[in-house]
């Protein structure tokens, strides 16, 4: 697994022992200039011989260069036959099995995995623990094409290791010479926990690299995020987020959320009393139950999107589009196109 | 949730026993029949269904297969009549086979804003003729990694589509489309397989071929099925027996074929009604006696096969993509070439000559 980091202390430390107890067998971790106990949290891991810690004090988060160094050397350097490509925020929750069950299972021809988010909603923010709080999932993201939000349906990559591949920024591809994607079969969840608390937001909007990234074109609720920060308005932007237990409760009765302790009960599992994680071998192994059909079907209606944008509906439209103007240009374009080309004769 | 399968029957009784029993143990709550001039005893299986309760039956005397204003009725009535929630619509020779649980219960689980469904249809090949029930001797499937190229083929991927109740429902092409669907589709998710027996015996074959290619060449405007042309061809020229022959499994191909991949050993169905028959004699137990079918859920492993073979249904929609788009580049083109250009080049040519340079 590869971990691309900045100031995550909130949340770094179970992210890792929770993929170590999942099925990963190593962390390629790259630190880019974290100021707040996340280097420290890596640096354990690194000692005990399960994570391998690269620094990148750029501050331009060129994700998808630092991210492929890091796919690259899993195949060269540490024999990897699978990477996956986690944010600190994400856990690659495997449906059935271990990480390492499902990944084996994909048949020999195809090299890319696709797991699909899942977003957990901001609760009112206590302090505590973000696990702790944090059980409540929205089952109707936003359409993939919706960037107003952070909370839309996507796609995240695993693929297996290949010394030139290349990802794509933010993790939802991966290209490689031979590198056959199995589509429409989404056999992790990723759980995310994009926005946890008031001073974990704050600090994602003051440290943005991304921002300072000339090539990267950053979605709307990016620059939404920034600009609460700018205002000083980050608690009535985390608030205007967050899911109280009224607003639970609607959600609840519509359907559109549902309580979900997956991940919570799994770190209970590997936490100790003094807060601190589990190394690997210090707890059990994860066991992750295979879901039933009504799950399947849950999740099957979230994926959907995902399958609709890889392909077929992108493409149809495009040909319901060209289609009309062909059309209109049968009916009546043919003289007004003898004009434009005279027109732009007459010009030179 | 009230799950109505329709039925389109002609001549089918060599399955269509099994057909009723077998769904109506595996979660369908009641049938709508049509049954089109069946001469082989279709007829009175279906009427003792309907006498105990299971079954609507209608009769279409129509000699000229309009198979989708058939459905259609049934569809529409499973809407308006029995308050159907889903609506399977299938042919005789079509197991509907759901992955994990029973059909219905498959289907409830659809969330609501979704309102139809894909099924993966699966083609067992036939077998050597014998004797006893066609499930017995059909437990080879052709396995959907094989690559097709032959667009004729009897084992082309396909997908049939299941929707919910409405009374205005319009079914097209054969069970596979609806037509101005108020329903929005569940893509990329195949929870139910159809296990399909187009061909049984050579009797069944050479009736069948007779049946389809009549009504094709008679009535219907669209060009059959590519490979019910081949086999109508051959019952024309007298080859029925030879095409039947050219596509049968034997025993040996069968080795070859489960070595290399290309066929799948599945005894799913055969297993099911086993079952679902009656232990005193023929026949299959009464729907109120049997026991009701389990469906395991299916392992990661199984699930990622699966997966694979479902993904050349999508790249099935691709190719039909494709073609859309060689189409429109054909039109763009000769529009292109038309009048503009023409009068393009000629004034071209004329501002060459009186400018004394080239236009670009």
């Amino acid at each position: 697994m590869t971990l691309l980091v900045r100031d995550e202390a909130d949340v770094v430390d179970a992210q890792i022992a929770f993929h170590l107890h999942a099925g990963v067998d190593l962390v390629l971790a790259t630190d880019n200039d974290s100021r707040d106990g996340t280097r420290e949290i890596l640096e354990r891991y690194a000692r005990a011989g399960v994570l391998h810690l690269l620094d990148e004090p750029g501050d331009d988060m060129r994700q998808s260069q630092w991210v492929t160094r890091m796919a690259r050397l899993a195949a060269t350097d540490f024999g990897a036959d699978w990477v996956l490509h986690a944010d600190a925020d994400e856990f690659w929750w495997p449906r059935g099995g271990t990480l390492k069950e499902v990944l084996a299972a994909v048949p020999a021809r195809f090299g890319v995995v696709r797991g699909c988010w899942r977003h957990f909603l901001p609760r009112p923010d206590d302090g505590g623990f973000f696990a702790e709080r944090m059980t409540v999932r929205l089952c109707t993201p936003a359409h993939p094409g919706d960037k107003e939000t952070i909370f839309h349906a996507h796609q995240k990559v695993a693929h297996r290791a290949h010394p030139e591949v290349v990802i794509e920024a933010g993790n939802h591809n991966a290209d490689a010479p031979g590198l056959e994607p199995l589509r429409a079969w989404h056999p992790i969840e990723v759980l995310h926990f994009s926005f946890r608390s008031v001073a974990q937001l704050a600090g994602k909007a003051e440290r943005g690299g991304w921002l300072r990234n000339p090539e990267y074109v950053p979605p709307a609720h990016q620059l939404r995020l920034r600009r609460a920060f700018e205002e000083g308005a980050i608690r009535e932007f985390y608030e205007a987020h967050a899911v109280d237990d009224d607003a639970l409760e609607r959600g609840l009765a519509t359907g559109r959320l549902a309580l979900d302790t997956r991940l919570r009960d799994a770190l209970r599992a590997l936490r100790g009393p003094d807060g601190g994680f589990a190394l690997p071998g210090g707890a059990p192994r994860l066991s992750f139950p295979r879901p039933d059909y009504r799950e399947d079907a849950a999740y099957a209606a979230e994926a959907s999107v995902l399958v609709e944008i890889d392909g077929i509906v992108r493409a149809e439209r495009r040909v319901d589009a060209l289609e009309r103007r062909l059309a209109r240009l049968e009916a009546a374009g043919l003289r007004r196109a003898v004009a434009r080309r005279l027109r732009r004769l007459a010009r030179r | 949730m009230t799950l109505v399968m329709t039925l389109l029957a002609r001549d089918e009784a060599d399955v269509v026993d099994a057909w009723l029993a077998y769904h109506l143990a595996a979660g369908a709550d009641f049938v709508i029949a049509t049954d089109n001039r069946s001469r082989d005893g279709t007829t009175e299986i279906l009427e003792r269904y309907a006498r105990e309760g299971y079954v609507r039956l209608l009769h279409e005397p129509g000699e000229d297969l309009r198979q989708d204003e058939w459905v259609t009725r049934m569809a529409r009535l499973a809407a308006s009549e029995y308050g159907a929630d889903w609506v399977i619509n299938s042919d005789a020779d079509e197991f509907w086979w759901p992955r994990g649980a029973s059909l219905s219960e498959v289907l409830e689980a659809v969330p609501p804003r979704y309102g139809t469904v894909s099924a993966f249809l699966r083609t067992f090949c036939p077998r050597p003729d014998g004797d006893g029930p066609f499930a017995e001797r059909l437990t080879v499937r052709f396995s959907a990694l094989a690559p097709i190229n032959d667009p004729a083929s009897l084992y082309k991927p396909i997908r049939k589509v299941i929707h919910r109740g409405h009374p205005e429902i319009r079914l097209a092409r054969g069970n596979h489309a609806l037509l101005d669907s108020p329903f929005a589709p569940l893509r990329g998710w195949y929870p139910i397989e159809v296990f399909h027996f187009p061909l049984r015996s050579l009797a069944q074959c050479e009736h069948k071929a007779r049946l389809q290619g009549t009504a094709f060449e008679r009535h219907i405007a669209r060009p059959p099925t590519a490979y019910h042309a081949r086999m109508y061809e051959a019952l024309r020229e007298g080859r029925i027996a030879d095409y039947y022959a050219s596509v049968v499994v034997d025993d040996e191909e069968l080795e070859r074929g489960v070595g290399s991949g290309r066929l799948v050993v599945d005894t799913r169905l055969r297993d099911a009604l086993r079952r679902l028959r009656d232990p005193s004699g023929e026949g299959y137990l009464r729907p109120g006696e049997a026991p009701r079918l389990a469906f395991p859920t299916p392992t990661l492993v199984e699930d990622a096969e699966y997966a694979v073979e479902a993904a050349v249904l999508g790249e099935a929609d691709l190719v039909r993509l494709q073609r859309r788009l060689d189409t429109l580049e054909r039109r763009l083109l000769s529009l292109e070439l038309r009048l503009p250009n023409r009068v393009y080049r000629k004034l071209a040519g004329a501002a060459k000559r009186v400018l004394g340079r080239d236009v670009p």
